[in-house]
């Protein structure tokens, strides 16, 4: 009878894709099932009877071992990442669960350890993250989708790019990208940040002068024009500047030259512009502050990058890229953030934008010590946001508790805000009637102001 | 010549991609035999192959290497003997036996594909201990000859 219980498991075992081993308590491995053969590239008899660290190979053999962790504690793990490096000195990426083995009276008599190989949902995750990113912009939102058709149209021409977008948006990195595609990518692209800059420091900075256009002016100096002949000019910050120098500009932009100071002739430029702001051009050009002729010969084609809480299906994208560029900066073996660390991430609103996001990441990677990013490596302000305490019941387990209630309770306050409270536009907006809004604004003990979303004018 | 292995307690480390420590065993033949231990911070593999590279090493024992780690290695001018298990003094001493080539140092599934490697490193191994006995035999038949002159001069 034991036989054929034996034989069953063996064939069972045998039948499974993951790869499971078993050891002794002196880590010494008493079964190998075939997928385990086929992962490491080890045979069944070689591996018998040999140390588990001699046959598994892993990243975490030497300092973090699960299995002992887990005999240790009484505590499984599940799906933990890891490397393998196989007998042909291949990395292979796993993912491991462990268990302890007891005997029939209950004592330990060893481990489970079973393994997953991830080495083609890691080539296909590649091939998905190639297909999500144009040069160094990742995204799979729409939006951005067309953005990035736009860019390959317009960057064959010459025409002058207007990039508007929250900071932290990667205005900087669009204008790159035009440049790069650009048939002006052998030269040179220039960037001045026009709200750095004094105004008279950035004419010169921008024009250039001549020997004796004013004291110490010893010799000429090429200006940032010049230098970024037959490649392209990146204005940044370009509502910053001031009217004096937009009409500068402007003569730069419609006739193709420029003065230096102190020059008696005018020098051609032949530079692509591409300016970018975060702030309303268009607002600032009817309340005066923008000229309006300089506007539109710089807004040739305006691209307006979304901000990052309008993208949110990009967070994880961008989590992996900048987990991947701080784990190797650090010299950490970090694969990742914890499910729960994850969603805090997806709810947080960012009003600073990739760059945020992207500091939160450096952060997280600098306080991690394990291989998952979990919520305690994250900066307490994105535990305190106002919108996240209701949802984190549980602080000590680091659990968190959604409840239908809670999720319902923000949608309905979320869309009142955005509707000015509003209650009517608010219903409709949500597809249900205003009764039942207001039922569930009643039943949900949510605080509205006692202003009424008509009244305001 | 400059031998390093990487340790793990008094074993070969399973993965040197991972591995914490270095010991080093400076066979300096003017002078005595030093040993010392280097910790291996960087996780990153060129980071890691680099700080290596920096310890002027000749000969690199260890367990399991990434070809990525190994190639590097290799291409530095070391001396890369992998797949190796065990106690750090057993593999030690056999290696400068010439005997670290018998099975029980290999770990399972590396014999057949480090085999080639292997004997390329024995060979250049051996040749190398040949060189230093050569070395140590000179030294020695030197200070008898010496010693011979202080004793009986003509």
């Amino acid at each position: 009878m034991k036989e054929i219980i034996e034989n069953q498991t063996r064939i069972i075992l045998n039948s499974i894709a993951d790869g499971v081993f078993t050891v002794d308590k002196d880590w010494k491995i008493t079964s190998f099932n075939r997928a385990a053969i086929k992962i490491t590239g080890i045979s069944k008899k070689e591996a018998i009877g040999r140390y588990c660290w001699e046959v598994f190979k892993a990243s975490i053999c030497e300092q973090r071992c699960s299995l002992r962790q887990t005999i240790e504690s009484g505590n499984s793990i599940v799906n933990q990442p890891i490397f393998i490096v196989n007998s042909k000195g291949e990395r292979i990426p796993v993912s491991i669960s462990t268990a302890i083995l007891r005997d029939k009276r209950g004592k330990v008599i060893g481990g489970v350890e079973t393994f997953r190989d991830l080495s083609v949902i890691e080539q296909l995750r590649k091939e998905l993250t190639s297909q999500y990113s144009f040069l160094d912009i990742i995204s799979k939102n729409k939006e951005m989708r067309r953005l990035f058709e736009m860019l390959e149209i317009i960057s064959d021409s010459d025409t002058t790019v207007l990039i508007e977008g929250e900071s932290g948006t990667g205005k900087e990195l669009f204008a790159k990208a035009i440049h790069s595609l650009s048939h002006r990518k052998n030269g040179p692209m220039i960037t001045v940040n026009c709200g750095a800059l004094p105004d008279t420091l950035l004419e010169s900075e921008l024009f250039g002068y001549k020997e004796g256009a004013f004291t110490d002016a010893k010799k000429d100096k090429p200006g940032r024009l010049a230098m970024a002949e037959n490649g392209t000019l990146f204005l940044d910050e370009i509502g910053d500047i001031s009217q004096l120098l937009q009409v500068r500009l402007l003569r730069v932009l419609q006739d193709k030259v420029y003065e230096p100071l102190g020059a008696t002739k005018s020098e051609k430029a032949n530079v692509r512009v591409v300016s970018a702001t975060n702030k309303n051009l268009e607002g600032m050009v009817k309340k005066g502050f923008f000229r309006d002729d300089l506007y539109y010969r710089i807004n040739v084609v305006k691209l307006v990058l979304p901000p990052l809480r309008n993208r949110k299906e990009d967070i994880p994208l961008l989590v992996e890229k900048f987990v991947n560029k701080y784990s190797k900066l650090s010299g950490k073996e970090i694969y990742g953030l914890s499910p729960e660390a994850m969603s805090i991430l997806m709810a947080y609103n960012y009003p600073g934008n990739i760059r945020e996001l992207e500091n939160i990441i450096e952060y997280a990677t600098v306080l991690c010590k394990n291989s998952l990013i979990t919520i305690k490596n994250l900066p307490e302000n994105l535990l305190r946001a106002p919108d996240r305490n209701n949802k984190i019941v549980n602080k000590e387990t680091n659990k968190k508790v959604f409840s239908i209630e809670t999720i319902e309770k923000d949608i309905i306050l979320e869309t009142l805000k955005k509707n000015n409270w509003n209650r009517k536009k608010t219903a409709t907006q949500m597809g249900i009637h205003p009764s039942t809004l207001w039922r569930k604004i009643k039943r949900l003990n949510l605080r509205v102001p006692n202003l009424n979303g008509r009244s305001k004018k | 010549m400059k031998i390093a292995i990487s340790i793990w307690g008094e074993k070969i480390s399973p993965v040197l991609d991972t591995a914490s420590k270095l010991l080093i065993i400076d066979d300096d033949m003017q002078k005595k035999t030093s040993r010392f231990e280097m910790y291996l911070l960087k996780q990153d593999i060129s980071k890691r192959g680099h700080f290596i590279r920096d310890l002027n090493i000749q000969v690199l024992i260890c367990g399991a290497v990434s070809r990525q780690l190994s190639d590097m290695l290799k291409a530095f001018g070391i001396e890369v003997i992998s797949g190796i298990s065990g106690s750090v003094e057993d593999a030690l001493e056999a290696y400068q036996r010439g005997t670290l080539l018998s099975s029980k140092f290999f770990m399972p599934g590396c014999k057949s594909h480090q085999l080639e490697g292997f004997k390329k490193g024995r060979v250049r191994a051996d040749s190398k201990q040949n060189k230093l006995r050569d070395q140590v035999q000179t030294r020695k038949s030197k200070e008898s000859r010496r010693g011979e002159k202080s004793i009986n001069p003509t």
